[in-house]
């Protein structure tokens, strides 16, 4: 028995290390957003001042990373909010995509899925293949497809490029489906037998038992494309237009240094609270589309 | 409905056709939406991997898939996409693998540790672009501690490609974790008593019982690896900028010139020659499994 527990300190004592190591990145970002802007000039640039010569070696000053600010100070997120323009901007652009694709996401697949699951049609399955192929090709592929309808649309300069394929992208349907697959076909065969029509078994007995479905579909959809960086690239060429997501990067170069790990946490906000308030879902749609 | 048997089933008849139709309704735009925005679009475009140019539009036949397969640019992204994938999947497979039996091992706070994996992958990959940077970059942290006379951006050297697996994998492993512990918690306990009753050890439970049983999971988790190991461009880009070292030139950098050139054959071709090998590998793999699932 003590061999056991000695097994078990050491499980946990890894695991406990891994968990660490992986939320390293993270808590440092989270921390050093709480530095005024001075003292991230000082930690992070490459310069040498007058203030962080001190601790340079030979002629260019190295990053002197810290869990803990000296002060901690709000500027960060001040200067971010009330004093540049351009990022809340760009904050916005993210919202106007990835808001209108969520919501067509799920307005397409929830009835796709049910349909696809109900209907006895003889070729359905075959139908359903293409979902399937379109799921497993990668963005590079899909882009061309994505990038001559929009050229023949004569949409290629705006979100709606991005939007509508993301909106028509198959992952909902597939995911919904798997949902519905595990779900006992009694319920709807004897609501049916009480003479409830599609909407009415949609509206009352599907919707409220596959919450954690929907749950799961907005979490993954909105994290995909509130994450979306190669589309902004093929699409967007104007630079006050692209979503955070890919200028982020860019934004200590672009004279935000001071404020970069503010931007960077105030943009991991929403898809951390969203992931933190549907956790479960999230954690049993990955199950169940592991589970078939 | 009417008290004849005769008129209660056509009226049965009937509301199984209208059933039919109102399903049809239901999946229509969807299924629209996806064959306008990408079925169609994609079958068009085999023609312009047929023709020399959009003026001309002179029939070439295979011309522009063996200067596709000839140009060197996109030899050396196609080469870097399938190193990368070669080194990703495998690595985001063991790894998770591993974590989720030492996760299954645990009693407490299974979920809480499912949560921790699962963090990074939710974070927008630029919100931790600089602090990726300030670690390998020129002026980092690595630098600072080990190499202050001569800095170098790891980041711009040979270096960069197990870089860029590291934050792949950090990033990604969360839902192969996910997914196999599924397939793990689904192996019933018994057999491992059994197994241990008929004086196996840890090794031979392990290749006995737990590798065959997770069988389907590890078909989902490759297939879902496969995938995503595609996303890479996207932690390249942000963390190594659009012009990066040439050991992780991806496809998807070649495929950025193309649009940037608006050159439709190069694109369609590559789109195609991308797709084939998908399709290939996704039908090889499925082929395995299905014979392995035959042995049972």
């Amino acid at each position: 028995m003590k061999a056991e527990k000695r097994y078990r300190f050491i499980v946990h004592g890894v695991l406990i290390l891994l968990s660490g190591v992986f939320l390293i990145p993270i808590i440092i970002t989270v921390s050093n957003s709480f530095m005024s802007p001075f003292e991230i000039i000082n930690r992070y640039s490459s310069t040498l001042t007058a203030s962080n010569s001190f601790n340079a070696k030979g002629v260019m000053h190295f990053v002197q990373m810290s869990l803990i600010p000296s002060f901690v100070s709000f500027k960060q997120y001040f200067k971010l909010l009330f004093e540049n323009p351009l990022y809340l901007g760009l904050f916005w652009n993210s919202v106007k995509i990835t808001l209108p694709i969520v919501a067509g996401q799920l307005l397409v697949s929830v009835p796709g899925a049910y349909a696809f699951e109900q209907s006895k049609f003889k070729y359905k399955e075959a139908v359903f293949f293409i979902y399937i192929v379109v799921m497993l090709m990668p963005l590079q592929v899909v882009l061309v497809p994505n990038y001559i309808i929009a050229d023949f649309l004569q949409i290629k300069g705006s979100y709606l490029a991005i939007i509508l394929p993301g909106i028509f992208s198959p992952f909902g349907v597939f995911l919904i489906r798997q949902y519905l697959k595990g779900m006992p076909k009694e319920y709807i065969e004897a609501a049916k037998v009480d003479g409830a029509g599609h909407f009415t078994i949609i509206a009352q007995i599907i919707q409220p038992m596959i919450k954690s479905a929907i749950a799961a579909l907005v979490i993954l959809t909105f994290v995909e494309y509130w994450n979306l960086v190669d589309q902004a690239i093929v699409f967007i060429q104007d630079v006050n237009a692209e979503p955070l997501s890919a200028y982020l990067s860019r934004f200590a170069e672009g004279g935000g240094l001071d404020m970069v790990f503010a931007a960077s946490c105030f943009y991991m906000l929403p898809t951390v609270l969203i992931f933190l308030y549907g956790q479960e879902n999230i954690v049993e749609g990955i199950h169940l589309s592991g589970m078939k | 409905m009417g008290p004849s048997v005769m008129t209660k089933k056509s009226v049965l008849k009937k509301f199984f056709k209208k059933e039919e139709t109102v399903l049809m309704l239901f999946a229509l735009p969807g299924l629209l939406g996806l064959l306008a925005f990408y079925v169609i679009p994609f079958l068009i475009s085999f023609y312009f991997t047929l023709i020399n140019n959009n003026v001309a539009k002179n029939f070439v036949g295979l011309h522009n898939f063996s200067e596709l397969l000839s140009n060197e640019a996109f030899l050396l992204g196609l080469k870097n996409t399938a190193i990368f994938m070669a080194i990703c999947v495998p690595v985001n497979m063991i790894f998770p693998l591993a974590v989720a039996m030492l996760l299954n091992k645990t009693v407490r706070m299974k979920s809480l540790f499912c949560l921790i994996f699962l963090l990074p992958l939710v974070i927008p990959s630029g919100s931790v672009a600089h602090f990726w940077k300030s670690i390998f970059g020129l002026n980092g942290v690595i630098n600072g501690a080990f190499f202050a006379g001569a800095p170098v951006n790891w980041l711009d050297t040979q270096w960069c490609r197990s870089l860029i697996t590291t934050i792949f994998i950090w990033k990604n492993a969360g839902y192969n974790i996910v997914l196999f512990l599924a397939g793990l918690q689904a192996i019933p306990k018994e057999y491992y008593e059994y197994a241990a009753v008929e004086g196996a050890n840890a090794l031979n439970k392990f290749f006995r019982i737990t590798l065959v049983y997770i069988i389907p999971t590890t078909f989902l988790v490759f297939i879902m690896s496969v995938i995503n190991s595609f996303k890479s461009f996207k932690e390249i880009y942000l963390i190594c900028g659009a012009y990066p070292h040439q050991s992780i030139y991806m496809l998807q950098h070649y495929m950025n010139n193309q649009f940037s050139a608006l050159n439709y054959q190069k694109l369609a071709s590559a789109a195609y020659v991308l797709s084939i090998f998908i399709i290939a590998l996704v039908f090889l793999f499925y082929r395995i499994q299905y014979k392995q699932a035959k042995n049972f």
